[in-house]
């Protein structure tokens, strides 16, 4: 138990050390940007009519103090961590003044919600699928799930996205293709509401599930395959084992353990999925968040959603890490 | 040489001789005609028109020479630094070694996609940013590949024998690691510029990589899409050509993904 204790509190510094980097990283790219929060609201606020001087000059040095640009360049690097910290990103220059965090607030539950059911639910049929290609080789059907999933996996999303859109949308419209509920509809805790979420989030996670089942199909395929040929596999089947409790209990749990790996490392590319799919099918997530930001220049609004992907992707990481020598006890916690 | 290897060689060469050959029809990717839009393939359009009667073969192959100079040098941006960081990281390990890894562990947290949107905001419409932010994104892999593969090798007593012999770094780099690492760096570089491929195209979609006119697959798309009930050929090519180069480099890079 000691050892376990000593792998969680490494893990939980290399946590904070990977947040920190990560976080610095965006900070000093946004900041490398000719982009100016302050000079820009200023313009934005005094384009009519004339304001003194004066009043522009307390104007800069009040907003200076909201975004924190004032000071050296180590000050400001101070006053970011110290805003950051109690989770305060400062005003969005393009939404001004409502708070960065109000935004993402408003846009998490959406992105959150839909891609972990989306890469849970591929993760969970290509496993399936893929383990069960590996084990019964000779079954036709499977065989061609196979073929299936070798040619779909290099097609890039966006072009399953679009047949999709194409398909369901406009060929037979029976599927709405943009937002994330009905327009007019009041959100909370209704049948109605809840119906309508589901219906407009078929699409997405559709294409989300369809290009994401290959890898999973594929990897857990081969690596069923070696399984099978392993000593106790076979010992299994000559002691009469039933073929249903070798391939739950001795085929798939043992070649599933790589594949929660490989889950970890999804979630790490999960907001790339979904800076992408919340485009095509105008979800109100934090992609588009992060799309339109960049294009308004808004680097504050910026800085927070990429702070909340890292934070959210390194702690999916983590999570994983941490229960992976509960899952399979041969891992020596180290 | 496997079979598969083949086949994405072969698929591979047909997009390059089609990027090659293309411009020997002679027409211009951006002159516009607005008399003849969305023309079906046949007469002096091979392949039709697109919505502003510009010439789809000119425009696609135009799009494929954008597209293989992009890839080739985002990967090669992303595979130098890493590879060359991976070797040094192994070589001298100590703290140099786990202060790389922990870098590489921060970047590979930061999504990849959103590195690249991040630079874009710099200069939207160039490609100067794309380059970085794509290298930015790649290098980790090309560097966990670099270190991994060079540590195996430095464990092996072939190696600690030529050490204790004296022979530098140069040496044990060119013969006992570059050999190890090489084939795994080829087969990365390939996965690696499959994803410039793709990447490219997707920034075109959310309205951050090439813009119109730029005769680029993924905004030829993203123009085209209205007009699918038209003009279906006209929207389906260039999925096709993004297709056809993903899987050929899919397949030229051999074995799974490292």
């Amino acid at each position: 138990m000691r050892g376990y204790a000593l792998y969680l509190f490494k893990r939980l510094f290399q946590f904070c050390l990977v947040v920190f980097i990560g976080i610095n990283v965006t900070y000093l790219i946004t900041h490398a940007t000719p982009i100016d929060p302050v000079e820009q609201t200023i313009t934005a606020a005094t384009a009519f009519g004339t304001t003194s001087p004066e009043a522009i000059a307390m104007m800069r040095r009040s907003l200076q103090d909201l975004y924190g640009t004032g000071g050296s360049g180590f000050d400001q690097w101070l006053a970011f961590w110290r805003r950051i910290v109690v989770g305060d990103f400062g005003p969005s220059l393009s939404a001004f003044p409502t708070p960065v965090s109000t935004l993402i607030r408003r846009a998490l539950p959406w992105t959150a919600g839909l891609m972990l059911v989306a890469t849970l639910l591929s993760w969970g049929l290509g496993n399936l699928l893929g383990g069960l290609a590996g084990y019964y080789r000779r079954n036709r059907l499977l065989k061609f799930a196979g073929i299936v999933a070798m040619g779909v996996h290099p097609v890039p999303y966006y072009i399953v996205a679009f047949v999709l859109l194409i398909i369901f949308g406009y060929l037979w419209p029976v599927l709405p293709i943009t937002g994330a509920y009905a327009q007019g509809l009041q959100p909370g805790f209704s049948l109605e509401f809840a119906g309508s979420v589901i219906r407009h989030s078929l699409l997405p996670t559709a294409s989300l599930v369809l290009v994401g089942i290959g890898g999973w199909f594929m990897g857990m395929r081969s690596l069923v395959s070696n399984v099978v040929t392993e000593d106790y596999t076979v010992y299994a089947e000559l002691a009469g084992v039933r073929r249903r409790r070798i391939l739950g209990a001795y085929v798939m749990r043992n070649a599933l353990a790589p594949q929660v790996t490989g889950l970890a490392m999804t979630l790490g590319a999960i907001f790339n999925g979904a800076i992408i799919t919340e485009q095509v099918f105008g979800y109100p997530g934090l992609g588009s968040l992060l799309v339109a930001a960049v294009h308004a220049g808004d680097y504050s609004l910026v800085i927070g959603v990429t702070t909340v992907s890292i934070l959210a992707v390194s702690f999916a990481v983590l999570l994983v890490d941490v229960l992976y020598p509960l899952l399979d006890p041969r891992v020596q916690a180290r | 040489m496997s079979r598969k290897r083949l086949l994405g060689g072969a698929l591979l060469a047909a997009v390059i001789a089609f990027a090659l050959l293309g411009p020997l029809h002679g027409a211009d990717p951006l002159r516009q005609n607005l008399s003849d839009t969305l023309l079906p393939p046949g007469g002096a359009y091979p392949l039709g028109t697109d919505h502003l009667g510009r010439d789809l073969l000119a425009r696609l192959a135009a799009g494929a020479r954008l597209s293989f100079g992009f890839a080739l040098l985002a990967a090669l941006a992303a595979a130098v630094p890493g590879i060359l960081l991976g070797l040094v990281a192994a070589l001298r390990g100590g703290v140099l070694e786990r202060l790389l890894l922990g870098l590489a562990d921060a970047v590979q947290a930061l999504p990849g996609l959103l590195l690249v949107v991040l630079f874009t905001a710099f200069a939207p419409g160039e490609f100067l940013p794309l380059y970085l932010g794509l290298a930015l994104s790649l290098w980790v892999e090309f560097f966990r590949i670099a270190r991994n593969g060079a540590a195996a090798v430095m464990a092996r007593p072939q190696v600690q024998a030529a050490r204790l012999l004296g022979f530098g770094a140069g040496h044990i780099l060119r013969r006992h690691l570059w050999p190890e690492v090489a084939p795994l760096a080829a087969t990365l570089f390939a996965f690696a510029a499959g994803t410039a491929v793709t990447t490219i195209a997707a920034l075109a979609f959310i309205g951050v990589g090439a813009r119109p006119p730029v005769p680029e697959w993924g905004s030829m798309m993203t123009e085209l899409l209205p007009y699918y009930a038209e003009a279906p050929l006209a929207l389906l090519l260039p999925a096709i050509l993004i297709f056809t180069t993903v899987l050929g480099l899919h397949l030229l890079a051999g074995r799974e993904r490292a």
